[in-house]
């Protein structure tokens, strides 16, 4: 039995029915995610409203599908543009080595230093808050521990035998980089860039919740949770269902994260 | 830090009692009129007339921390509200919307309103143990025009005439300076550097104690208080995070009681607490920014008007108990509110579209709207907004701000298109509602210019006689509404919700918490 097998299928599975439930949402909703019935506020969970309604009389399983769709857009964006940044960072870092390794790692370090919500609340605070602020926030939050990771791999295998020798075969150095390291370093990349995604969910989540990510009425996980809050006792399920997306969109990605580095790094 | 919150929202829920409220008892529609106001709603206990105790303490949960408790330079609402039970003026405000002498026994006002005399009281005292004298309350007018407090530019001159006896003369009669006389009364040079901020001396029921900033504030009972002494021996103000938090601390019993929005009514259990349904007196309003585009053009604005229903608004976000306004004046000042204008923009789709086109945007508007994200009902409001703006082609987007960049931004250095928000008056009267609209008014946050409604307002200032005084104020409030200076919304529901261990609450037609009226039943 190979490594990592079952953490893979049931990480499929869960992140299968998050993606499928937020394409589905581009498509179709039960109800308006802006729609509000108010004759029907704060209605427990039942056949008809899924997840119940929230304050406004809004559906709660239709904001919940469609703030996955906000949610997950942001962070498959943020750890897109992180991945490609930082893989360069890391790949230049490691590879040149000497003084640009040295600036490159010590700004890397300086952002570091300071604890990631920080960072993304200064950039919220000095941009103009919007549903794209937030994206840019997270990546530079996100960048340092990426470059890091690609630039171990550089390092790793700059030396190696397989490398040297067709270095003396005259391949140029982009050529070395892009065919012959950065594959190498792709399992160990893509398992953290799986992970960060869930990373990214959670800071999102954080986020909206501090009402500096997506804007209302666009719902979000994070956001319904933190409308959710005001209500608590008389309405839980507004935040158990923001909550319990959140919840299994991290396994999914945590476990598909976890076979992929057993699979390939075992 | 997510994954801290994460957990403890699941903890809770998991502790939750799920056992339906119910839909709670509260009958009592919001009155329109001040004088309905003081009745209790909800659920008094039955037990008839409960026996009064005095003594005791009583937790006050507030979930914006006040600005400061200087009553020259305060400007948040709550420090107003709790800074009434400190400060005394010459005279003071009832339930009722009228006024009745306080550091003055008695007044008088000439047949041409420019002249007021008022008779200071006997004994009347300061926290700090000195009798309030003349001199007192010479400085304290000084000032009030220094700070540039309404209704005082037009003060001419005022002056002692003995000992007991103020006189104030005015440049030009106003039969309404009475309200404004309602400033408080504090020691002479006591406030030279803003000195009362921190340390607040007045001659009112309650004496300031002490002050934690964002933690709590404590005013003890004024044994020497000239009237009816209060009944607690103690107020204590505890700042809190958010309504959420006053909920939970209410329900442990960690606060005794706070101010709540509609939607309490469906989260606390009529049984076992009193709700106290009034109106916030103030206009909540889309607030829009006069000079800026696209709401220079009066077309755009009275379009927002048609496209805007503010029933709806009243329904979803504060549960029907809130009351239609359509200008800018509260249901509370019943003489004054023009309760014809409600009815000015019928909600109109077609009939908004059409403006836009003649304004020069047959393709519609986008604007960005920025709320202050610490008020959830003023953010609730824009959600509900968005929607009807969005079936007359109008594009709202909302930009949530914290409290002290709203007042920086939008308030003070006017840069924004649009907000929601709900306006006091610092006073129970006309002129602290309209007088923001004068073209040349310092906080006219919304750029609003009228020759007309300059006009209609300087008579009604000067008008002596009553009926001609309410006759152009009410001109005003029109000149408002058809030019459509904002889109006025409603008079927010306001429900004081507080252990049934004390009763006795009553409301005022401007945002006061007077804590010298509750008492403990036992």
């Amino acid at each position: 039995m190979k490594n990592g097998k079952w953490e893979l299928r049931i990480g499929f599975l869960l992140a299968g029915i998050v993606i499928f439930l937020a394409v589905l949402s581009i498509f179709w909703t039960p109800y308006g995610i802006n729609e509000m019935d108010k004759t029907a506020r704060m209605t427990a969970p039942s056949l008809e409203h899924l997840f119940g309604t929230d304050n406004l009389g809004r559906d709660v399983f239709s904001r919940a599908i469609v703030g996955g769709r906000f949610t997950l857009l942001v962070a498959i964006s943020t750890v897109g543009a992180c991945t490609v940044i930082s893989t360069i960072l890391g790949l230049i870092a490691g590879y040149v080595g000497g003084a640009v390794d040295e600036v490159i790692m010590r700004l890397i370090d300086a952002v570091n230093s300071f604890p990631g919500i920080l960072i993304a609340l200064v950039i919220v605070t000095i941009m103009q808050q919007g549903n794209y602020t937030i994206v840019i926030a997270l990546c530079v939050m996100f960048i340092p521990s990426f470059t890091r990771i690609v630039r171990t791999g550089t390092l790793q295998y700059k030396d190696a035998d397989f490398v040297r020798s067709n270095k003396v075969f005259g391949d140029s150095d982009l050529r070395l980089l892009l065919v012959h390291i950065f594959p190498n370093i792709l399992p160990l990349l893509l398992s953290s860039v799986i992970v960060g995604l869930s990373n990214a969910i959670l800071a999102e989540s954080g986020m909206s919740y501090l009402g500096l990510g997506i804007q209302p009425p666009a719902p979000s996980w994070g956001r319904m949770l933190y409308e959710a809050q005001s209500f608590l006792f008389r309405a839980p399920w507004c935040a158990l269902a923001p909550g319990f997306m959140i919840v299994v969109t991290i396994v999914a990605f945590n476990c598909i994260g976890d076979g992929l580095k057993k699979r390939f790094l075992a | 830090m997510k994954s801290r919150s994460l957990p403890i929202i699941l903890a809770l829920a998991a502790a939750l009692n799920l056992a339906a409220c119910g839909k709670s008892s509260t009958t009592a529609q919001t009155s329109s009129a001040a004088d309905t106001q003081a009745e209790t709603t909800a659920s008094v206990s039955t037990e008839g007339a409960a026996a009064v105790q005095d003594g005791g303490s009583f937790v006050y949960g507030l979930a914006t921390e006040i600005d400061n408790l200087d009553p020259f330079t305060a400007t948040t609402a709550d420090a107003k509200s709790i800074y009434f039970n400190i400060y005394e003026g010459l005279v003071k405000v009832q339930t009722d919307g009228t006024f009745t002498g306080a550091v003055a026994s008695d007044y008088t006002v000439s047949d041409d309103a420019k002249t007021y005399t008022f008779t200071l009281r006997d004994g009347v005292q300061f926290h700090n143990g000195n009798p309030v004298t003349a001199d007192d309350v010479l400085y304290s007018i000084q000032h009030a025009i220094d700070s540039k407090i309404t209704g005082y530019d037009n003060v001419d001159t005022f002056e002692k005439t003995d000992d007991h006896t103020i006189v104030i003369s005015l440049k030009k009669g106003d039969t309404d300076f009475l309200a404004d006389a309602s400033q408080a009364i504090v020691p002479k040079d006591s406030d030279n550097n803003g000195e009362l901020a921190l340390n607040p001396i007045g001659t009112g029921p309650f004496a300031f104690e002490e002050y934690a900033v964002q933690d709590h504030l404590t005013l003890k009972r004024f044994e020497n208080y000239w009237g009816t002494p209060a009944h607690l021996d103690e107020v204590t103000v505890r700042f809190l995070a958010d309504s959420s938090q006053e909920l939970v601390n209410f329900q442990s019993g960690a606060i005794d009681g706070f101010t709540a929005d509609a939607s309490i009514t469906e989260q606390v259990d009529p049984d076992t607490a009193n709700l106290n349904v009034g109106n916030s007196n103030a206009v909540q309003a889309l607030y829009l920014n006069n000079a800026a585009a696209p709401f220079d053009k009066k077309e755009v604005r009275q379009a927002l008007c048609y496209a805007i229903d503010p029933q709806d608004v009243i329904d979803t976000v504060d549960y029907g108990y809130g009351t239609k306004i359509g200008t800018a004046m509260i249901p509370g000042l019943s003489v004054y509110f023009d309760d014809s204008l409600t009815d000015t923009y019928e909600a109109n789709p077609k009939k908004a579209k059409d403006l836009l086109a003649k304004a020069g945007y047959p393709d519609g508007v986008s604007f960005t709207v920025t709320v202050p994200s610490v008020y959830q009902v003023h953010v609730d409001t824009a959600q509900v907004l968005v929607n009807d703006l969005a079936e007359a082609g109008i594009t709202m987007n909302i930009n949530q701000v914290d409290w002290a960049t709203w007042l920086e931004n939008v308030y003070t250095n006017r840069d924004y298109e649009a907000t929601i928000v709900s306006v006091d008056g610092a006073i129970a009267s006309p002129t602290a509602f309209l007088s923001r609209y004068l073209s040349d008014a310092g906080n006219n946050f919304v750029n609003f210019k009228s020759d007309e409604f300059d006009r209609h307002y300087a008579a009604a200032t000067e008008a002596i006689d009553e009926s001609v005084r309410e006759q152009e104020f009410k001109a005003c409030e029109k000149v408002l509404t058809e030019d459509a200076a904002s889109v006025y919304l409603q008079d927010i529901a306001n429900i004081l919700v507080y252990n049934k261990k004390f009763n006795g609450y009553a409301g005022y037609p401007l945002y006061a918490v007077d804590f010298s009226a509750i008492y403990q039943v036992q």
